[in-house]
């Protein structure tokens, strides 16, 4: 899922500014509702704090919520037409992406991002995350046993650790575990020590956004909106 | 329906309707209390689904040599040279728990009775005298063993056979057979235990054993025990007791499964997104998937009220059933006390001084919200302070922690939106601390912060 | 095939044991900073590199340097790490290099710029030190380049990678290096060796692999005259060994100074004997001027006069 991160709340005052008389937060209800940054309780809670903020420096602002399943589909933005119509800014808790939908559909609105959006992660524990992925376009999991160095050795090394790897951690962060460590490990695991011995060469970086920015089209679908 | 099921060690238990099971047997787990759901792998490989009313787990603990080239305690004394000095090396790495003191004492009378001319050296870092340990430690005494206290760092091991003890400046070197006690790790299959059954149990290595209200063999989960190895090295010297206890217990509440709490807490499966926080946050385990309803839901049963999942969801997906409102009050001092401490103690305190006080009782201070709390600081000048409990004395096992942190988030906010962040205040008390409460709340009344 | 462009190359294949050392470019556009290094270090080695921003700190660039020092009379060996320029910038760069008459490179992954001064910019490593290996190898030897353009007039290098004994994984480490070895590296220049035993040890594994048949393993020295330097190295400098008893001694010297030297001399002399050792790089780090006695101690003065 993608992982975000609320932006520090008096970043989000000054992002906001002083010209508007009304904000409408809109919460999105799939990945960073998962990842605890912008669902239905972070866009209540963010709205109590900007209420309490205003109502204590005498500015009257009305502030209204609403979280949708997903901004990153148009549909669920459509439910909040009115809404969006209604207010002065947008302030949507979505990622990158949803914040992006929201301009598309209302290109007269202000809308303003309400997280960092930050990586492609999975849940360690409860309130941590990681990044696992970085959606380069062309998946070589299969020949790292499941563990990507793209993703997660700090200079995507293809052919075996820096020399700056010990004790299994990055030589960027001891917190950050070494991945050609944990390539190695599970090579050994697998008794396949032998398969990285091949030389990889160097990625195309084409199918990344290097390429310029991707769309991805389902041939099927688009034969029909041809026709 | 069993009335329980062992995982790990069967224990004898007359007129109860038990099985024990392997702890790598255990698939799958769901249900609560009086109704356990538990599918098991038989050593056939085939899967049976089985319903118990208690879980008991009993889990030895593992033994792990304490030291390369040294003899192990449990050795057969015949495996022993009987021309060479004896040295038993106890709590070398980790100070050993009680039990194992027993052992290295016993042996080491053994070893005397067996070889009396030769001289047994006993060096400890720590004698534990519980059980029958100091009449042992006495009668070693007596029979001639050399008991030498030492401290890490001043005995050093200079050949396989050779130990350089030093102690008050004094420095001397033994030659014998050295036998060292063994170190008490948790067995690998209880990490899986404890996640598939959901309980709470410190850094995942034994079932949480230092919380008050979890004892003497009690965890998180209602209706699950865990006793011996599963609670970590120390509890097997209270673990005939415990058992004990269990059993009683158990046997005094067969068919005895009452709510815990007056209101059901209710997942909207409309907006339940799956997430597992709840399932993540419940310090109780009562939170399971409702595979039918594609949403979370909350065993009534093992519900202990503590509210955090509420506070917790990040879809705002779990409510009170029939939650009576909260009247809206205009005071600007409102304390939030929770019921297992502060509001215990404070029954007990003279409450004219704090009539004008807006108070009230929450479950655990783990479910507090931080948009109840911003909605309130919204009247300029009003300030809260809320009242949890000290660690390891929480009802809820982590609630005073995830309290203590979110008021620190909501105090982390204040500062950023250039507010009085000691507009909110967290402190911890005990349900016997009524005069410490009475004394603070006057102070806080005043506007003195701590 | 045999390249008679590289001096530290003919020195090697003539059976010398070489002796390499490195200069780090200043921080600023002044070139008498180079000569001025260039000037006391001249005689004593038989090639110097010249580091790549070393530690993702911004320095003048390794070739424009490295030509400064070559003016001077210097055999030059360029680093060259895949930090901070993409395929594009380090072909490009390496045919500039071959053009100024540099002859010797050393292909890097680099530090990660999260050590240096500027932690907020963006890395590129799009190619790794083996991919680097093999990029130049085949510039030089098939005159390719990546994108399979076929080039009339390809550069000459002599090419160089690193190895550090003391990284982990150890297994995977051998791996890598006989990788690089299989993408056409010529010799090796290791990390600094303090931990002389675990040194021996790796140099018998590299023996096993026969990796030192088919390149040159040229021991990292870096002689220090202080033991809060020792400790730092220790602590901060990724995938480096010291041992306690390094560190002690050095604490219990006198003369700091006369001590580092020692032990830099006392390290040439064990690394000298191991079979497959064909020379030593020196580093020292804010004491390049001790080269010259450090060399002399070992009595590694006057080098050998090669063609």
């Amino acid at each position: 899922m993608i992982v975000a991160k609320q932006k520090k709340v008096n970043e989000v005052i000054d992002m906001l500014g002083d010209d508007f008389n009304s904000l409408l937060i809109v919460g999105c209800g799939t990945c960073v509702t998962v990842s605890l940054a912008g669902g239905e309780r972070e866009v209540n809670s963010l709205a109590e704090i900007l209420r309490t903020y205003y109502a204590n420096n005498n500015r009257d602002v009305k502030i209204e919520t609403e979280t949708v399943k997903r901004q990153c589909d148009f549909e669920y933005i459509d439910q909040l037409e009115n809404l969006i119509k209604e207010n002065d800014i947008i302030l949507s808790l979505a990622c990158g992406i949803g914040v992006q939908h929201i301009v598309e559909r209302h290109q007269d609105k202000i809308v303003l991002p309400g997280l960092n959006t930050s990586f492609y992660g999975a849940t360690l524990k409860i309130g941590e995350w990681s990044e696992r992925c970085i959606g380069c376009g062309e998946c070589v999991l299969d020949q790292y046993f499941g563990i990507c160095p793209i993703a997660r050795c700090s200079k995507q090394l293809l052919n075996g650790p820096c020399g700056g790897s010990q004790n299994g951690s990055c030589e960027v962060d001891p917190d950050i575990d070494c991945a050609w460590e944990l390539i190695y490990d599970r090579a050994v695991k697998l008794d396949k020590l032998e398969d990285l011995i091949n030389y990889e060469p160097p990625k195309n970086w084409e199918v990344y956004r290097d390429g310029g920015p991707r769309t991805l089209i389902d041939q099927e679908y688009h034969e029909d909106r041809k026709e | 329906m069993l009335d329980i099921i062992y995982i790990g060690d069967q224990i004898k238990s007359p007129k109860l309707n038990t099985l024990c099971i392997k702890p790598e047997a255990l698939i799958e787990f769901e249900g609560e209390i009086g109704n356990f759901k538990l599918q098991v792998k038989d050593d056939d490989k085939k899967l049976k689904d089985l319903k118990t009313k208690y879980i008991v787990i009993n889990i030895d603990a593992v033994r792990e040599n304490n030291l390369e080239d040294t003899l192990n305690l449990d050795l057969d004394l015949d495996q022993l040279d009987p021309n060479q000095d004896i040295i038993i090396i106890q709590d070398y790495e980790q100070i050993s728990p009680a039990v194992i003191n027993k052992e290295a004492l016993n042996k080491a009378i053994e070893i005397k009775n067996k070889l009396s001319e030769k001289e047994v050296y006993f060096l400890y870092r720590s004698m534990r005298f519980i059980d029958d340990n100091d009449s042992l430690f006495e009668e070693a005494r007596q029979k001639g063993i050399i008991f030498l206290q030492y401290e890490m760092g001043n005995l050093e091991f200079i050949d396989k056979d050779k130990v350089k003890y030093e102690r008050d400046g004094l420095t001397s070197e033994l030659q014998g057979q050295i036998l060292t006690t063994p170190l008490l790790k948790p067995d690998q299959r209880l990490k899986r235990i404890i996640r598939l059954l959901n309980i709470e149990s410190n850094g995942n290595e034994y079932i949480q054993s230092t919380n008050i209200y979890l004892q003497p063999s009690l965890t998180g989960k209602r209706g699950v025990y865990s006793l011996a190895g599963a609670r970590g090295p120390n509890a097997y010297s209270e673990y005939e007791f415990e058992k004990e206890f269990t059993l009683n217990e158990i046997k005094s509440n067969l068919d005895n499964f009452e709510p815990l709490t007056e209101n059901k807490r209710v997942v909207d499966d409309k907006k339940c997104i799956l997430c597992y926080t709840c399932y993540r946050v419940c310090p109780h385990g009562a939170v399971q998937e409702d595979k039918e309803n594609d949403a979370m839901k909350i065993n009534e049963l093992a519900c202990y009220g503590c509210d955090g999942c509420i506070s917790h969801c990040p879809a705002s997906a779990i409510s009170i059933q029939e939650k009576t409102e909260q009247k809206a009050s205009n005071n600007l001092l409102k304390v939030l006390m929770c019921e297992n401490s502060a509001d215990t103690a404070y029954k007990k305190i003279d409450k004219g001084s704090f009539k004008d006080l807006d108070i009230e009782k929450i479950p655990c201070a783990s479910s507090i919200k931080k948009e109840d709390i911003f909605k309130f600081l919204r009247k300029k000048d009003s300030r809260l302070l809320i009242l949890g409990c000290f660690e390891d004395s929480c009802k809820h096992i982590t609630g005073d922690g995830r309290g203590n942190r979110i008021t620190n988030e909501i105090r982390d906010t204040l500062k950023k939106l250039d507010l009085n962040h000691n507009r909110v205040i967290f402190e911890r008390l005990s349900p016997r601390m009524e005069e410490d409460l009475n004394g603070f709340l006057l102070k806080w009344k005043e506007g003195e912060s701590s | 095939m045999t390249k008679k462009y590289s001096k530290v190359k003919n020195m090697l294949d003539a059976g010398h044991f070489v002796v390499c050392s490195e200069m780090g470019p200043p921080i600023g556009a002044d070139p008498e900073f180079i000569k001025k290094k260039a000037h006391y270090l001249k005689g004593y080695v038989d090639g110097v590199n010249v580091t790549d921003n070393q530690t993702a700190i911004v320095r003048m660039s390794s070739i424009a340097a490295a030509k400064l020092a070559m003016d001077e009379g210097l055999e030059m060996i360029i680093q060259v790490t895949a930090r901070d320029r993409n395929r594009i910038s380090l072909q490009s760069d390496i045919l500039g290099a071959s053009a100024l008459g540099l002859r010797n490179i050393l292909c890097l992954t680099g530090d990660h710029q999260s050590f240096g001064k500027d932690p907020g910019s963006k890395n590129v490593f799009e190619l790794g030190s083996v991919q680097l290996i093999k990029a130049v190898t085949e510039m030089v030897d098939n005159g390719i380049l990546l994108n399979g353009k076929v080039m009339e007039v390809p550069p000459k290098m002599f090419i160089g990678g690193a190895a550090n004994p003391f990284a982990d994984p150890f297994e995977m480490q051998m791996i890598k290096m006989q990788k690089k070895v299989n993408a056409g590296v010529e010799f090796f220049q290791t990390q600094a060796i303090y931990n002389i035993e675990k040194f021996e040890y790796w140099m018998e594994e590299v023996r096993k692999r026969g990796i030192d048949q088919n390149s040159y393993i040229l021991a990292g020295i870096l002689p220090t005259r202080s033991a809060k330097a020792l400790r730092m190295m220790k602590k901060y400098v990724a995938g480096m060994d010291v041992p306690d008893h390094v560190i002690k001694r050095m604490d219990q010297a006198k003369d700091k100074e006369k001590e580092g030297v020692k032990m830099a001399v006392e390290t040439i002399q064990r690394v000298k004997e191991i079979k497959g050792v064909r020379g030593v790089h020196l580093m020292p780090v804010a004491w390049e001027e001790i080269t010259p006695t450090v060399i002399k101690e070992a009595s590694l003065y006057p080098r050998p006069e090669v063609e």
